[in-house]
């Protein structure tokens, strides 16, 4: 009796995406880090692409790569899913309450949260935790 | 919660890997519940009960504070 009702069943993208958000991430690093060692003269609208270039390349690769199945995605995989988001965007919640006191105390003035900063560190706090509760599992 | 999973495979003298594939998860689930990591979920718990042609309550065991 094979059973084969568990396997990758649910929400999420093809494991292919994986390698490809990955792919994303080297391109948007690359990008970043080459304008700023070469130190390559900008136009300010230039410099502005480049940057939301860089972002948001990071941001999609990283979501490719949360979002991406796993070889066998069952409930257990399912739940790590869940409690990583779970403690993730409790996490996100705490730190956008904290920060402005932290930068009161630390550092003047007060930094507004960006939205691209919030989904960027919910998503690497997402992937940080799923794979550390993966590996611990292994 | 505990279990004899480890047991009960070694009765059948089937791998962790065959054990997964019969039932359609990971081989990483199956060690997960035996080193008692992970409770399945009870369309699992079933699953692996009928593969050791037994009951859920034989194999899975609630312990005190369960």
């Amino acid at each position: 009796m094979e059973s084969k009702t568990n396997k990758n069943k649910g929400a999420g993208i093809h494991k292919h995406f994986k390698k490809m958000g990955i792919g994303i991430i080297l391109i948007a690093l690359l990008t970043g880090l080459s304008i700023k060692l070469w130190h390559i003269e900008l136009m300010p609208t230039q410099k502005a692409f480049f940057k939301a270039f860089t972002m948001n390349g990071f941001i999609l690769g990283l979501l490719f790569v949360a979002l991406a199945k796993e070889k066998i995605e069952d409930e257990m995989i399912a739940q790590m899913r869940l409690k990583a988001m779970a403690q993730t965007f409790i996490t996100a919640v705490i730190y956008v309450i904290v920060k402005p006191f932290m930068d009161l105390a630390f550092r003047d003035p007060i930094e507004d949260v960006t939205g691209q900063f919030v989904v960027l560190f919910m998503l690497l706090g997402y992937l940080l935790n799923y794979y550390s509760q993966k590996f611990s599992n292994k | 919660m505990k279990n004899t999973l480890k047991v009960e495979r070694a009765k059948l003298n089937i791998t962790q890997q065959e054990l997964a594939d019969k039932v359609g998860v990971s081989r990483q689930t199956i060690n997960s519940i035996e080193s008692e990591k992970y409770v399945p979920s009870t369309l699992l718990a079933i699953k692996i009960s009928e593969i050791f042609k037994t009951t859920v309550n034989e194999i899975f065991k609630l312990e005190n504070g369960d």
